[in-house]
């Protein structure tokens, strides 16, 4: 429990999701140690792992190479496989508390290891994204009332605590994550949802619609003006500009992601704002030496093997960066 | 008037909160078997907003029995949440007036205040900016005006030292008046604070309790009556109720006056751009308006506005944002500080202020009745004057109402050095601490580092929070730049937690907003 206590690495990844699994693995498979990956939740897999697999449950993650579509979990367990064939010292709980860019050092607070100072020759962040706030969309204002979700946090309540939170959704967004949040609800008990985007017709692409129409089909509202979420109490309906009242009990912000590219700017790594996107060379090292990314914290929305893939990318300019 | 000093010297008073069964922890939840009937109390105040917390607070250095009856399920639910978290000078408010009086002197003892309370308070200071030659000409007459409310410690600046101090204000910027002792604080610990103090000296306090009549108000002992069958008794009641107090004041027929609640939008950025200002940046007040401001805020963000927008009486929950409203303050806070407009706005929030056509301010003692107290009107400088105020409603019932009040020698006036927030001395960087207790090491709040070592110590301190917002107010969970994407559920399962109650009986605010729909029925899953 000595935070003086200094751990040295070849490459310290930030974040276990599938990008900073897919880094890791072909890091070692560059021949690449001691590499450490660490991440703030307690379980390796990020965003896909939160996605369990159930009996009714509908798998949403397209693996591409075996041509199915699988839950998030079975997908990180496959993952998981790959990884435990490397010597990746993985470190769970442990937040990133600051990243000092001139001496490449990271200070982690985790409840096993306390506090400590980190040092890497070289350090890349697979910090994955979120979802934009409310008033970040820039269209939605109103109350605070309760019951206005992310899909993260309906994700955490329908999986991880069986427990429906609302009967009539309005869901504001229409992309893929939209669809599968209207998707989950539906099978969780809700109704068929109102979809609502500020946009002329939905997001999401119709050969995605198509899959997700077996399971749901939500009543797609286009809006060109911004929306206010109203309830006192609890969220009661989403007013539109013209007059039209959404009645609901819940409302679920989705998609639209953000990277989580904070870590990279408190360091003092280039980032643009306000869209957070990590300004990068060739899609994956900063401009200074030795920093890479990798996976969603490149900016956009991708699917979880095409972050792994990317991560397994990303690792041949990082062996090439510390073997040159 | 005697009191007869009941004061139960030296013992803790209580926290309740009115609610059904398996609302609320078991613990702290009322029950008719408490005691609320047995010896009148002293004073009743009504409304927990940071006055009616402050007036707990300096009662408290007394020998009486109080009670402080709160409607909602928190202190400082109302219009203490939502403002611009500042510690007013008062260089601008109208000299001579009683508010200009309270303000001036509360803001020299805040420093100490802030220290006794543990409430975190930086003193940045504050530039009004003139962008005209219109506008430089009145700075002299705001100096002057500032000299005439006390401040005597300001400055005016010429351009070139306005940009010097603040590079990122318009470079058309003429020039500005530095008022240095202009301060940021945390506006929802004030709240919190007060009352700790004040029930460690024994007030009790009741949440959850809406007066809905208050009778024998021409006796000695007067009574008020809450959620339909509950009473209170007490010799003196202080109506702090705020947008609700004439609704109170209906109660005992008070003397006329109407609120019109000001609703003030602001929008809060991200803590990747604190850096742009360094000073609370200021426009020239018009005659209609004090304009938006832009402020650092003590947590590290950047927070403007506020608009004012007048509301009919009884809006009290048109606590809305609006398009409207935040492109309002966007256009005119860009004007003063361009490169805000490039910076990741993460939140935006209103406030209703008290706002009394009757003016600022406004105070009744011995109100229609001996012993009833109006207070209200207390619009944006509430929070700065807060204990002043206490002080003056205090004394001005010794000479108005002949309350004899004894000083108990016994009363804490501060609160414990352990009550520092998390986010302010993280215990991360306690090595003995993280050491004894891992949970410091486990963050559940990813944007603001809060562990679930605090989220506990949250919700074991003395006003024991039952909602998710209440927790929210003082640790900072989900105050983040992802606004509870992260952490939003972690939050809830962690109340359920600690207070024994199922999932579905977790609430924001109190019953009504719990975070599972109650139409969602029971169903085999």
């Amino acid at each position: 429990m000595n935070s003086s206590v200094e751990n040295k690495f070849k490459v310290v990844i930030v974040g276990a999701g599938p990008a900073g699994i897919g880094i890791a693995i072909g890091l070692a498979k560059g021949g690449i140690q001691p590499i450490a990956l660490i991440d703030r939740a307690d379980r390796i897999g990020g965003l896909p792992a939160k996605y369990v697999v159930k009996k009714k449950g509908i798998p949403t993650f397209m693996v591409w190479t075996r041509a199915r579509v699988l839950f998030g979990q079975q997908y990180v367990e496959f993952l998981q496989q790959e990884l435990d064939r490397t010597d990746t010292r993985v470190h769970l709980n442990a937040q990133v508390i600051s990243v000092n860019k001139a001496s490449k050092e990271i200070t982690l607070v985790s409840p096993d290891l306390g506090r400590q100072v980190w040092k890497a020759d070289s350090i890349v962040f697979a910090c994955g994204a979120r979802e934009r706030t409310i008033t970040e969309r820039g269209w939605i204002s109103g109350k605070r009332p309760a019951r206005v979700y992310h899909t993260m946090q309906l994700l955490d309540l329908l999986d991880g605590n069986a427990c429906l939170p609302m009967k009539h959704p309005v869901i504001l967004g229409s992309d893929l994550i939209a669809y599968s949040a209207a998707a989950k609800l539906r099978i969780a008990g809700a109704e068929d949802a109102t979809m609502l985007d500020k946009a002329p017709s939905p997001k999401s692409n119709p050969a995605e619609r198509l899959y997700f129409r077996w399971w749901c089909q939500p009543t797609w509202t286009s809006n060109k003006q911004p929306v206010s979420i109203q309830g006192s109490d609890g969220t009661k309906t989403v007013e539109t500009k013209d007059g039209r009242a959404l009645e609901c009990d819940g409302v679920v912000v989705s998609g639209e992601l953000l990277p989580n590219s904070e870590l990279a700017a408190a360091a003092g790594l280039e980032v643009s704002m306000p869209n957070r996107l990590p300004i990068l060379k060739g899609k994956s090292s900063f401009s200074e030496p030795g920093w890479f990314a990798t996976g969603n914290v490149i900016g956009g929305f991708h699917g979880a093997q095409w972050c792994y893939f990317h991560g397994r990318k990303v690792a041949k300019s990082v062996v090439d960066y510390l073997t040159r | 008037m005697e009191l007869k000093n009941t004061t139960k010297s030296g013992q803790a008073g209580w926290v309740r909160y009115c609610c059904k069964e398996g609302d609320c922890n078991e613990g702290v939840r009322f029950k008719n078997t408490d005691p609320l009937n047995e010896e009148p109390y002293d004073i009743a105040i009504i409304g927990a907003g940071v006055v009616g917390c402050a007036l707990a607070y300096e009662l408290s250095q007394y020998q009486s029995r109080v009670i402080l009856i709160e409607k909602a399920f928190d202190v400082g639910e109302g219009t203490s949440k939502a403002n611009s978290a500042i510690i007013h000078t008062g260089f601008d408010a109208a000299a001579g007036s009683l508010e200009s009086e309270l303000v001036s002197s509360a803001s020299r003892e805040w420093p100490d205040m802030a220290q006794k309370l543990k409430v975190p308070m930086v003193q940045t200071g504050a530039i009004v900016l003139a962008f005209s030659e219109d506008q430089q000409k009145q700075l002299a007459a705001i100096q002057q005006k500032s000299v005439d409310n006390g401040v005597t410690d300001n400055e005016i600046l010429d351009a070139t030292t306005v940009r010097k101090l603040e590079p990122n204000v318009n470079p058309n910027v003429r020039g500005g008046l530095r008022v240095p002792r202009e301060s940021i604080i945390d506006p929802f610990a004030v709240s919190i604070a007060f009352a700790e103090v004040a029930l460690s000296n024994g007030t009790d306090i009741l949440f959850g309790a809406e007066v809905n009549s208050i009778t024998e108000t021409d006796q000695s002992v007067k009574t008020v009556h809450v959620n339909k069958d509950l009473k209170i008794r007490c010799n003196i009641i202080i109506n702090v109720a705020g947008l609700w107090s004439r609704a109170v004041a209906d109660q005992y027929k008070g003397e006329a006056f109407h609120i019109n609640p000001r609703r003030g939008q602001f929008l809060l950025y991200d803590k990747t751009c604190r850096k742009l200002i360094e000073h609370i940046l200021l426009p020239i007040p018009t005659k209609k308006t004090k304009g938006k401001l832009i402020a650092p805020t003590i947590f590290g963000n950047i927070l403007t506005g506020p608009t004012a927008e007048d509301l009919p009486y009884g809006s009290n929950d048109a606590n809305d944002t609006t398009q409207e409203g935040l492109e309002e303050i966007e256009a005119s806070t860009h004007q003063m500080c361009p490169s805000l407009a490039d910076q990741p706005v993460i939140a935006a929030y209103a406030g209703l202020r008290c706002n009394c056509q009757e003016g600022s301010y406004f105070i009744r003692f011995n109100d229609m009745h001996p012993g009833i107290v109006t207070v209200t009107g207390i619009r944006s400088t509430g929070l700065t004057s807060s204990f002043m105020l206490a002080r003056y409603i205090i004394d001005g019932m010794k000479e108005q109402s002949g309350l004899n009040l004894i000083r108990n020698t016994k009363a804490k006036n501060s609160r414990d050095e352990s009550s520092w927030p998390g986010w302010w001395k993280p215990p991360y960087e306690n090595e003995d601490k993280l050491a004894s207790c891992p949970d410091y090491g486990k963050m559940i709040c990813y944007c603001e580092n809060i562990s679930s070592g605090e989220l506990r110590d949250a919700l074991c301190s003395p006003l024991s929070p039952q909602t998710t917002d209440a927790l929210k107010r003082r640790t900072r969970a989900h105050m983040g730049r992802c606004q509870g994407f992260n952490c939003g559920v972690p939050i809830i399962e962690t109340v359920r937690d600690h207070s024994e109650i199922p999932m579905a009986s977790v609430t924001k605010r109190g019953p009504g907003s719990n975070w599972i729909s109650p139409q969602v029925q029971k169903e085999a899953r």
